[in-house]
């Protein structure tokens, strides 16, 4: 029994050193990571403030004029008098812009960068799975999206409250949060695909391959309405073919929702766990 | 019982086009210190990150401590492991003392405080001071200090002494030694500075193209190895005639050195004491030498016997083969 527990308790706290890894790397950038929240923060409570649904309902007209790839760039359904579609407009159809490609520069950069450092010998010579070091590094990157994604939330929603132009009684916060979660699932996804890539290749085809792939991925979900019918099922071969956030903040429609944001979530579990082995087996080069 | 036994290790690179390690076997007993040597390329980091678990070999076998273990899934074996990179990485935004507290939670041991602040008073080490801001010898003493940092079984160490000045490097050694006397650990130590082998080791394996090329205990091995015989002449036409008798009668000697009425040469062991018969004989007929020194050979020149067929011949003036 004694035994057993002295086991159990050995085997927790060797569990804790991947997250020792986290945190050391969480602490290592956090000064970066807090100084772009905050930039972001600022940006999306100056946006809630400009919100007019006068001045939009205008726009909306003009913008509802503009050809259909346009319209597709800005995330399909423009609703800018409507403050959920204003924040779908403005903020969440192009966070793949500048949250997505911060944390891709990021995330693609990270395990290379080791390599070409040095910096993995001393770590990967202690006691440590290469899962566990693995795993941790993707932690930071995701703690680092949650930190963004939370600062944009307080942003907007600080802005629901001091903005002179919106109603918080008439702001649907369910919708919001969710959409701002499914927001936090998609950068995952991105994060993934850039980690992915960081496993096996050098910092700047790395680099190179996960902006190529975003671009294509951006290309594909948001433009595939532009395309013939018979091939606008090709949205689906993209991440953001899966992050439809106009569906259920602007129309309230709901159809489809669970199975994208399932979509979203398992790619990046398998994503993930294919990185982890491609790093597990290879060489770690002189 | 052997601390290290590694059994025909291969590693291969561009489809085995290139050997990096080509079948070699080794032991290193417990408790000794291992010089492995070879210049740049020959294979010496490639083993160590065999053992490492950095590199998948293409085969052959790695035994630490008595466990034969997959270097890459067997991590438990590196809680009795130090080791000192060749080419020292570190964070450069975290200070040695954070560093080391860090990799701290990474080991399932006991660290031991009070020899980390007793080897970083001795070796001088900025424990507050940013890795970023430290010179190349800095960060050095900082890997010395994370390779140290436990009462480790085995310290596995790449070029230990890069970048530490002749002082530091003294103190580095004098430091390496206690800790061995203490914990009877073993050290295996790679470097191409050989004089600091010949001082440190007891045993070395030289390694030459991904190949074993010697392994001896080092005394054996100067034993065993060439005679360095130093002569000087009264003049230059006495040591052309003691040259040519040399070549005649003594074919296998091999000239090191010449310089004015200086000689150097080679010699097996076996023919010491005839040479010394016919030199005190003047058997090549020419004055009688003014100088002599015999002295077996160093590391460094055992080391180039199984180089040199790399290297220039002797030339006149001074170039040593």
């Amino acid at each position: 029994m004694k035994n057993r527990l002295k086991s159990s308790i050995k085997k927790a706290y060797k569990r804790t050193k991947m997250f020792n890894i986290s945190w050391k790397e969480i602490l290592n950038n956090w000064k970066g990571t807090l100084f772009y929240a905050t930039l972001l923060f600022l940006f999306c409570l100056m946006m809630m403030t400009m919100f007019d649904p006068t001045l939009f309902e205008g726009m909306e007209e003009m913008l509802a004029a503009y050809p259909e790839a346009i319209q597709q760039m800005v995330g399909g359904q423009i609703a800018l008098s409507q403050i959920e579609g204003f924040i779908h407009t403005y903020l969440i159809s192009f966070s793949w812009l500048y949250i997505g490609i911060y944390l891709m520069l990021k995330s693609s950069q990270d395990i290379p960068k080791e390599i070409d450092n040095k910096t993995i010998d001393l770590m990967l010579s202690k006691p440590i799975k290469r899962w566990e070091f693995f795993t941790g590094k993707y932690f930071k990157h995701v703690s680092s999206a949650f930190i963004i994604v939370c600062f944009v939330a307080l942003g907007i929603f600080l802005g629901v409250f001091l903005s002179p132009g919106i109603n918080p009684a008439e702001v649907y916060y369910g919708e919001l949060i969710f959409g701002l979660f499914w927001l936090f699932v998609l950068l995952v996804a991105l994060i993934s695909t850039a980690y992915f890539f960081s496993t096996f290749l050098t910092p700047r085809m790395s680099l190179s391959l996960s902006f190529g792939v975003l671009i294509t991925f951006y290309i594909l979900g948001s433009f595939a309405g532009i395309f013939p019918e018979e091939i606008q099922g090709i949205k689906y071969f993209s991440l953001f073919g899966y992050f439809q956030t106009a569906d259920f903040l602007v129309d309230q429609v709901w159809d489809f929702v669970l199975l994208h944001f399932m979509v979203l979530i398992v790619y990046s579990v398998v994503v993930t766990v294919i990185a982890g082995i491609i790093f597990n087996k290879r060489d770690i080069p002189v | 019982m052997n601390a290290i036994e590694v059994k025909n290790l291969k590693k291969y690179y561009s489809k085995g086009t290139v050997k990096a390690v080509d079948d070699i076997s080794f032991e290193v007993p417990e408790g000794s210190r291992f010089g492995f040597l070879g210049p740049n390329g020959a294979g010496k980091t490639t083993t160590i990150r065999c053992l490492l678990g950095f590199l998948n070999p293409d085969a052959g076998d790695i035994t630490i401590l008595g466990e034969r273990i997959n270097p890459k899934k067997d991590v438990d074996i590196r809680n009795r492991i130090g080791y000192l990179p060749g080419e020292l990485g570190i964070y450069k935004t975290i200070t040695a003392r954070k560093l080391i507290k860090y990799f701290a939670k990474l080991y399932d041991i006991e660290i031991d405080w009070d020899f980390i602040k007793d080897v970083s008073e001795r070796l001088q080490i900025a424990m507050d001071r940013k890795m970023g801001v430290l010179s190349k010898g800095n960060k050095q003493k900082v890997g010395v200090l994370t390779a140290l940092m436990g009462k480790f079984d085995v310290l596995i160490m790449d070029e230990p002494t890069s970048g530490l000045d002749p002082i530091m490097q003294t103190e580095f050694y004098r430091i390496v030694s206690e800790r061995q006397k203490e914990s009877n650990s073993t050290v295996f130590v790679s470097s191409h500075v050989l004089p600091e082998i010949e001082k440190f080791c007891d045993k070395v394996a030289i390694i030459k193209e991904g190949k074993i090329a010697e392994i001896s205990n080092v005394q054996n091995l100067k034993a065993k190895s060439l005679k360095h015989i130093e002569l000087e002449f009264e003049s230059l036409t006495s040591k052309e005639q003691f040259l040519k008798f040399l070549t005649k009668d003594y074919p296998e000697a091999k000239v090191k050195y010449q310089f004015n009425t200086q000689l150097t040469f080679l010699l097996p062991p076996i023919q010491t004491r005839e040479i010394l018969h016919d030199l005190s004989e003047q058997k090549w007929a020419g004055e009688p030498i003014k100088d002599l020194l015999i002295q077996h050979s160093t590391l460094e020149n055992i080391f180039m016997e199984y180089y040199e067929d790399k290297r220039a011949n002797v030339k006149e003036g001074g170039v040593v083969a």
